[in-house]
């Protein structure tokens, strides 16, 4: 019986192998590779491309007077100074330097919140904050602190030619509270150099791809593997949905006009398939609930012109009250099959024209 | 010669005896008692997998957690209760029971806890509690564990198939280097974390360098976490390695139970959504929903850390999933699934 336990044991810790059919969930994320064997590391900013645009940095040149005490630290990432503010204890606070695109004006709450979060402090319901003299301007200065928190944060923020920059300082209260005047003094001494003038790259934050045209997200997170990507002028929003290889569907989101049958016949055409009478679409076409209302759903397979590879088509038309909302979902049909529930539900709760 | 003989004999004579003695019986339903009751105890402060994999799926048990407090003790595991229950049930039996008619109903009985303990010893070496999840219309091959995961490799056989080389997580607790004739890659485990928490790295909170700058971990760190406790819980495990190819490292990747799963990008999304809003969730969740991998002498592999699963050479499809309440109520009344196997 021991030698019966120990073997059932053994087995259960081994790797195995096996082939198993693909599925949907090694072909929806978008993915994050090392380039092969051969040594280019990662990109270290990969992902955080949060309003600082690719390629080089074009931001002014920063100038500064170091408080008393103050060390700088290596930037990296984000920052574009680092230092250390130590207490007499011993113990000190971390400061930084970050610009970032401008957000909107909403993001403001946001951002405290997450500062909040960082301390251990519930979100706030309203903004605070207090001028503050960053170099020769005038910014905002946030103050995180609380009963419960399990440190103090200071956040001087510079709006400053399309950009916010963000001077924080964090750590134990004590340490944050002895240090707050010189703090205050370094934000004050900050001066900004003209920036070279080199073309920027479209900060990519201020207007978030993930989080662009909000209202279709907003019963919810997108499905897996969606990626929300610039929508053109006549779309109200645009997601790809990545296979392997070069295999993709795409979703579109629109309000028109038109009536329901004409659309349905642009959709034939794309799909290179013969003009449908309103006889046959009214027996291929399926009743989705919608927000109370009662959706036409159709599915199509055919070519797609513009590639010429077999592509299938599901669409779901949302009546409104002068037009209708416009869903499609087209491309690779194993995609399509993969994602029509999801594509489905996302309707569901979409708020666009329902 | 004779006397190591005779002695041999007394020795097996005494150790059968002791074997076959209802004193032994008495002492081991004692233990066995005491047990119960640490192991019932223990599982406030340690959860039901763990206290039963402390306590009664072990041969030893040293040490209890009770009432919040580590007491310091030694008692039989569930393995040694079991067996030495076993051994002295039939020892007693054969030495004191003839197999005659007359005897036919202790012979039953005995036969029948005989038949338990057996059972309930190959139940617990060869069975698996798996759960599968799927929504209507959905078909699955497969089933997860709810509480074991696995660091799963993924590279395109053909046109229709993957393959797929999962390293058990019980591998990676255990740190070091691992190697498969099936990957052109070695892993050493840097870190394992039973259980874990993602953390975002704001811009405007990050404090440090990041756990790695490759994939996932580049926007988000993940720290250790107690053990969950509750059924209404479980552990989301996390493994910092290194990808070691032919010609050196690959680099630190970060793999983690919250990548990638749907439920548990939903689950993020909700608790950001609560502190900064449904649109910067959004915008925080998608850094963490990627698809991680290396390429390797031309070939691609993904790789995430996953429920363990068990492959079935059969599907099943969820047609319908009806839940029904009694009127008026909230208490359940009916679950039921039709499926197509």
């Amino acid at each position: 019986m021991i030698f019966a336990l120990a073997l059932a044991g053994c087995d259960r810790d081994k790797v195995t192998v096996q082939q198993v059919p693909k599925d949907d969930q090694t072909a929806q994320a978008p993915m994050v590779s090392q380039p092969g064997a051969a040594t280019v590391p990662a990109n270290p900013h990969a992902g955080m491309d949060m309003g600082m645009g690719m390629g080089a940095p074009v931001q002014p040149k920063l100038k500064y007077t170091l408080p008393s005490g103050w060390k700088e630290k290596e930037a990296g990432q984000m920052r574009v100074g680092s230092f250390e503010a130590p207490a007499k204890d011993g113990q000190s606070a971390d400061v930084s330097i970050i610009p970032l695109a401008m957000m909107p004006p909403e993001t403001e709450l946001q951002n405290l919140n997450m500062w909040r979060s960082a301390v251990g402090l519930p979100p706030a319901e309203k903004v605070e904050s207090t001028p503050v003299t960053i170099g020769s301007a005038q910014g905002k200065l946030y103050e995180v602190s609380g009963e419960n928190a399990t440190g103090r944060i200071l956040v001087a923020v510079l709006d400053r030619e399309g950009k916010s920059w963000y001077f924080k300082m964090n750590g134990p209260d004590a340490v944050v509270r002895e240090q707050k005047p010189a703090f205050l003094d370094f934000v004050k001494s900050v001066s900004f150099d003209a920036a070279p003038a080199t073309a920027m790259a479209a900060p990519l934050m201020s207007v978030p791809a993930e989080s662009a045209v909000t209202p279709a997200n907003s019963g919810g997170p997108l499905p897996t593997g969606w990626k929300e990507v610039p929508a053109t002028q006549f779309l109200l929003a645009k997601y790809v949905i990545q296979g392997t290889g070069d295999a993709k569907a795409e979703v579109n989101v629109s309000r028109t006009g038109g009536g329901m049958l004409p659309n349905v016949l642009r959709w034939c055409g794309q799909l290179g398939l013969p003009p449908i009478s309103e006889e046959d679409f009214s027996k291929k076409a399926q009743s989705v609930d919608v927000a109370g209302a009662k959706a036409t759903l159709v599915d199509m397979t055919g070519t797609d012109m513009k590639t010429g590879k077999p592509a299938r088509l599901v669409g779901i038309i949302v009546p409104g009250v002068n037009d209708s909302g416009f869903y499609k979902i087209m491309g690779d049909p194993q995609i399509v099959g993969q994602q029509k529930d999801a594509f489905t539900k996302f309707v569901q709760t979409a708020k666009f024209g329902n | 010669m004779l006397d190591v003989r005779c002695f041999s004999i007394m020795i097996f004579e005494r150790f059968a005896k002791f074997l076959s003695s209802l004193k032994l019986t008495v002492v081991l339903l004692a233990f066995a008692i005491i047990l119960v009751w640490v192991g019932t105890v223990a599982q406030a402060d340690e959860g039901l997998y763990q206290a039963q994999s402390r306590y009664f799926k072990t041969w030893v048990v040293l040490g209890a957690n009770m009432f919040g407090h580590h007491v310091p003790l030694v008692l039989p595991g569930g393995y040694l209760l079991g067996t030495v229950l076993l051994v002295n049930l039939m020892a007693a039996h054969i030495s004191r029971f003839l197999f005659t008619w007359k005897k036919l109903g202790i012979h039953v009985a005995h036969g029948g806890i005989i038949l338990l303990l057996v059972g309930q010893l190959i139940t617990d070496i060869f069975s698996r509690e798996t759960q599968l999840r799927f929504s209507e219309g959905e078909s699955k091959s497969y089933a997860e564990s709810p509480a074991n995961y696995e660091l799963v490799f993924v590279t395109s056989a053909d046109a229709q198939h993957n393959q797929e080389i999962a390293i058990p997580a019980r591998l990676l607790a255990r740190g070091g280097v691992i190697s498969n004739p099936q990957l052109p890659f070695s892993i050493r485990v840097a870190k394992y974390f039973h259980n874990s928490e993602p953390v975002f790295r704001a811009p405007m909170t990050q404090s440090g360098p990041p756990m790695t700058t490759n994939g996932v971990a580049a926007n988000f760190d993940f720290v250790a976490k107690d053990d969950s406790k509750t059924m209404d819980d479980r552990n989301v495990p996390t493994a910092q390695i290194e990808v070691i190819g032919p010609n050196g490292s690959l680099g630190d990747w970060v793999a983690s139970d919250w990548i990638n799963d749907p439920a548990m990008i939903d689950l993020l999304w909700r608790m950001y959504a609560g502190q900064v809003g449904p649109d910067m969730a959004q915008t925080i969740v998608s850094r963490i929903n990627q698809q991680q991998g290396v390429e390797v002498n031309g070939k691609r592999f993904t790789f995430l850390l996953r429920p363990e699963r068990i492959w079935m050479p059969f599907s099943l499809t969820l047609l319908k999933a009806t839940h029904s309440v009694y009127p008026g109520t909230d208490i359940p009344k009916d679950f039921r699934s039709r499926v197509r196997l």
